[in-house]
Parts: structure tokens; C-alpha cells; sequence
């Protein structure tokens, strides 16, 4: 009997596909060498941003010290949430390992809240009085939720009398599903409000409302559950393409809308929100034309109808609310000298960061990653996935006293489910265009595809971008 | 597209992760019947086993098209552009693919000379 070893076809196939290895190991980014520094790096937030951050600096740099600062000892995956609270998945999908399941080996992880920012001593001090100096700076603080921003609100209240967000963590996702459950067996008025400052996913709330919709016509119940969104904004999304799109889908499902509505009371036990109209430039933004007609105690304007005038109050009456929070930087950024002076991010005290490099316009040792950059666009997972390698490439140039030569472009994203089984792939850059990635792909077409991504495939890529990979 | 790619590779390495010791009880498995089909199996035996191996990856990549769409909470009736039916038969045919890798040098050892 003859043998058959390995032959040198097999080897030679072997060989040829090892450089075809190497470069897709490199594709991510140009391969960079590690620099050898003695710099102190201080990544204060333990998020998406900084534990990406964290281990991006650890494999670019040779010697130098990297200190987290973040007393949260886990956090989950919040891209998630509107999928558990859409009645999609279970809670434990989106629970995640420990933080320190992902830092690198050798980080020095302060388990503590910074309280105070001096960026002219190059010093961040800790509610527990811990004064850490730096040479070198990222802020990673994400958002902030204000929920006393709205008068009579209770977070502790949540998922009870009909009150939900998907905002306030993993729990609260779940109350929220199974609230809607309820509901979608019982009939009733389904109210959803946005606030009129950045938000983090600026889809989520979108999605929300969609999801509520296909888990009631699933059920057969949909022509028992009013539906009525407000938005404290004058537009359903910021992308023109996408907001005439959801505007007409809304229309078709019988979702009604409103514009310039902002959530500033509730009264819980009530089930009664109080929304007060918001001017834009003097006038209020009347609603969209075609609006279908509000159900009983849902005010919205009819199309043609003038607007609310600027600080008119209407009460509304729910059997479920969906709250989407104020937000804003962290009071200890917003306080700081760090944050916008002027212009259209000082009100929320976001990072004053150069849009393109994500470094301080005015400290050059300070970066910023993730939400509280202020940027025009891009309070997602998807923005960090974008600017982590930038800001990681950028602070190493400037660590090695160069000026930074990588720009980013606001790259955001987000799978817009719009039932279950099917969503729109939105990707954006920071002046709104639309810049679909991959080949093919109609950004406004439902796509089985898009589904799969948000269904299957984004949290492990979640999982790469916290350990710096992509 | 590169990197693209990577991203791919690293959402399946990323999936599989949690099923490590899985991954690599069938890495050493199929190493085994590797070895054993090169010592023992003849040129013509590793020929002979192929229509049974692609019969098993024709198989598995069936099962794979039919299942997807159910375990993602969809349905055919999902499926709406080019892409769509592209992303599924691709996934199909990997999965294909790597069945018939997996079973061709066990089908090739127990296939008689």
C-alpha cells in the first residue's frame, strides 16, 4: 500500500497564504511600531472609549504608565438594550464580562469617579480626593442622563405604571419589554418623548417606537395601541434621507408624531406627561404634514394646523411612556475648563475637541473619545470604532512631540431596525451624507442583512473594539 | 474590503471564543483522523471519499440556508435585495465549506481501499 504524505503542493499553498494572513492582520490600520516613552497616560471612563483605548495605547507604547479611572466594575452592552426592550432578546444578551476581563495586563485601574478636571496643572482629582497628574489625558466620560430634568421623574419608578427607558441600563430594558407586553394584550396609548439635546444612539428612540409597533401587529392587537411620538426636535433623525423616510413609515403605521415637544413633567401615579412646545428661531415648527390624526388626550397639531406657541403646555395622557433623558457631559467635564466656552456644545459642556484629530483645542495633551466629544455627530459605539485607531495614532505622534496627521470623518452608525427580521444600515459622517461601507447595500432598503448585524454580529465586533482589534 | 475582512475574522474568532474548548476537541479530532487518513488512505481513496464528503457539505450548507433566517427571528419573506440572498448563500456555502474540510479525512479513512 502506498502513502500519501503531505505533499509539496499542500506546503507551497501553505506558504502562499501566510502573506495573505499578514496583510489582512495589518488591514485594520497602517502597522505602527511601539514607541518607547515614559509618559503617564491618564484615561479617565471606563467604557467602550476608554477600555478600547486603554489597549490600544498598551500595545502601541514601550514603558509607558496607563491609568483608568472609573469606579463601574462592569458595564454592559448598551447597543443592545432597545433589542431587549423590543421584546428580541433576553436580558443576558447583553450582559457582559467584568472590566477587567478586557483591560490590558499592567494598567494601574483607579476604582473611583473623577470629580475635578485641572488641565493647566495636568491634574484630575477623584471624588475620593486622589490627586493623579499626567502628562497625557483622554477623556472617555461619555454621557450624562438628567432625568431631573423632567419634573416629577423617578428612576427608581421605572418599569412600573407604565414607565420605561431603555436608557436607564439592562433591568430597565427588560421592565421595558415586559410593560409592552402587557400592553400589547391590553390595548391602550403608547407615548414615546425625545429630548431636544444629543443624545447617545440617536436611532435608539426610532427603533423603539418601530419595534412597539411590528410586536403589536404580531399580536393582532395593533388597532388597540395609539401610538404618538414626541420630539423635542424638529426632525424624527438628523439625516434628511432618513427622517422623510421614518416620517413616511410613521405615516403608514400609524405612528403619530409630533415636533417641538419637549418632556418637562410627569406625574407618575397619574400616568399624565406634560410636554411644553420649543421654539426654533422665534417659531415653533408645526407638525409634519400628513401626521395621521392623534388619538384622545394625544394633542398633535393636524397638518397645516400653526404650531404650539413657545412654551404652550399640553398634558397628555399615557397607559405607557417611553423616556428618552436629557443628556449632557458629565457634570465634572461640564464644569471644567475643558468644555465648549462657546457655541453650539457649550450648553452641554461637551469636550472642546478638534472635529478632525479629537484633540483639545486648547490643552494639546488632552484627547477625547466616544459621547462626550463635541462633535456635530456620533454618539455611538460605531463613532469609537471609527475614531479609537485616530485618537490612539494622534496622542502617540504627540507623545512624540509631533503634530497629529489623522483625521476623522464623524463616521456614525447604526442598524435602524424597523421590525423584527429586518433594518436599514445607517451610516453617516459628521455633515450628514450618507456613506454606506459595504458594496450593495441600499442605506434606506429593509435588509435581512442589516438584521443579522444587529441580531448576530455586532456585539462580537463590540467585543473586538473594547480589546482594540478593529 | 481588507479590512472588512478583518472585522469578519475577528466577529467569528469573537463568536467561537465562548466555545473554545468545543473549537479545539474538533481541531484535535479532526488532526487525528488527518493523520490517520495520510498514513493509511491511498491517493485514490482521498478521490473516492470526495462525492460523500460534498454530499455532506451539500447537506450542511442546506440546513445552514434554512435555519439562519429562523434563529435570527426572520424569514424568506425578509429577504428583499441582492444582498441579502448574497449574505445567506455565502453563509451557506462557508459553512459548506468547512464541513467538508472537517469530514473529508475521516470519510477518507473510513472508506474501504
Amino acid at each position: 500500500m502506498s502513502h500519501s504524505p503531505i505533499g509539496r503542493r499542500t506546503i507551497l499553498a501553505g506558504l502562499a497564504a501566510a502573506p495573505l494572513a499578514a496583510a489582512l492582520a495589518s488591514a485594520a490600520e497602517p502597522a505602527q511600531a511601539q514607541v518607547s516613552t515614559q509618559a503617564h497616560i491618564v484615561i479617565v471612563g471606563g467604557g467602550t472609549g476608554g477600555i478600547s483605548m486603554s489597549n490600544r495605547l498598551a500595545r502601541g507604547l514601550r514603558g509607558a504608565r496607563i491609568t483608568l479611572i472609573d469606579a463601574t466594575e462592569r458595564h454592559d452592552y448598551k447597543p443592545g438594550f432597545p433589542m431587549v426592550g423590543g421584546g428580541v432578546w433576553s436580558v443576558d444578551r447583553v450582559l457582559m464580562e467584568p472590566t477587567s476581563h478586557h483591560l490590558p495586563r499592567d494598567i494601574n485601574w483607579v476604582k473611583d469617579y473623577v470629580a475635578e478636571f485641572d488641565p493647566t496643572a495636568n491634574t484630575v482629582v477623584t471624588r475620593g480626593g486622589q490627586r493623579i497628574r499626567y502628562d497625557f489625558l483622554v477623556v472617555a466620560t461619555g454621557v450624562q442622563m438628567n432625568w431631573g430634568a423632567i419634573q416629577g421623574m423617578d428612576v427608581a419608578a421605572l418599569g412600573q405604571n407604565g414607565l420605561t427607558s431603555v436608557y436607564a441600563g439592562a433591568q430597565a430594558s427588560a421592565d421595558t419589554w415586559k410593560l409592552m407586553d402587557t400592553l400589547r394584550r391590553t390595548g391602550g396609548r403608547l407615548v414615546t418623548s425625545v429630548p431636544q439635546t444629543p443624545i447617545r444612539c440617536g436611532g435608539a428612540p426610532v427603533i423603539m417606537a418601530y419595534l412597539f409597533d411590528d410586536q403589536a401587529r404580531s399580536a393582532g392587537t395593533r388597532d388597540r395601541v395609539h401610538m404618538h411620538y414626541y420630539t423635542a426636535l424638529g426632525t424624527l433623525l438628523g439625516q434628511p434621507d432618513f427622517n422623510r423616510d421614518i416620517q413616511r413609515r410613521f405615516g403608514e403605521r400609524d405612528i403619530g408624531f409630533s415636533f417641538r415637544q419637549r418632556l418637562t413633567g410627569i406625574d407618575i401615579g397619574a400616568r399624565r406627561a406634560t410636554f411644553t412646545a420649543v421654539a426654533e428661531g422665534g417659531g415653533a415648527r408645526p407638525a409634519a404634514a400628513g401626521a395621521p390624526a392623534a388619538a384622545a388626550g394625544a394633542p398633535a397639531a393636524p397638518a397645516g394646523a400653526p404650531a404650539a406657541p413657545a412654551g404652550a403646555q399640553t398634558t397628555v395622557d399615557y397607559d405607557f411612556i417611553h423616556v428618552v433623558p436629557p443628556m449632557s457631559a458629565n457634570d465634572s467635564v461640564r464644569n471644567s475648563d475643558l468644555a465648549w466656552k462657546e457655541g453650539p456644545f457649550a450648553g452641554g459642556g461637551w469636550l472642546e475637541v478638534n472635529r478632525e484629530t479629537l484633540q483639545h483645542r486648547r490643552f494639546p495633551n488632552v484627547f477625547g473619545i466616544g459621547d462626550i466629544n463635541g462633535t456635530p455627530r456620533g454618539k455611538s459605539a460605531a463613532t469609537i470604532k471609527g475614531s479609537a485607531p485616530i485618537v490612539a495614532h494622534n496622542l502617540i505622534r504627540v507623545i512624540q512631540n509631533q503634530l497629529p496627521d489623522q483625521q476623522f470623518n464623524g463616521y456614525s452608525s447604526c442598524p435602524l431596525v424597523t421590525r423584527v427580521g429586518s433594518a436599514q444600515l445607517l451610516e453617516i459622517d459628521y455633515d450628514g451624507n450618507l456613506i454606506p461601507s459595504i458594496p450593495f447595500v441600499d442605506p434606506l432598503a429593509d435588509s435581512f442583512f442589516a438584521w443579522v448585524m444587529k441580531d448576530r454580529l455586532l456585539k462580537p465586533a463590540y467585543v473586538a473594539l473594547l480589546r482594540g482589534r478593529i | 474590503m481588507l479590512y472588512n475582512i478583518w472585522m469578519g475574522i475577528n466577529i467569528v474568532y469573537e463568536m467561537l471564543l465562548p466555545l473554545l474548548w468545543l473549537v479545539v476537541l474538533l481541531a484535535l479530532a479532526w488532526g487525528l483522523t488527518l493523520v490517520l487518513a495520510l498514513k493509511r488512505a491511498p491517493k485514490t481513496q482521498w478521490r473516492r471519499s470526495l462525492p460523500i464528503t460534498a454530499l455532506f457539505g451539500l447537506v450542511a450548507a442546506a440546513l445552514t440556508f434554512v435555519f439562519v433566517p429562523i434563529l435570527t427571528h426572520a424569514g424568506f419573506s425578509d429577504l428583499y435585495k441582492f444582498i441579502d440572498w448574497m449574505f445567506l448563500i455565502g453563509t451557506a456555502l462557508a459553512i459548506g465549506v468547512v464541513v467538508m474540510v472537517a469530514t473529508w479525512p475521516g470519510l477518507t479513512w473510513l472508506k474501504k481501499a
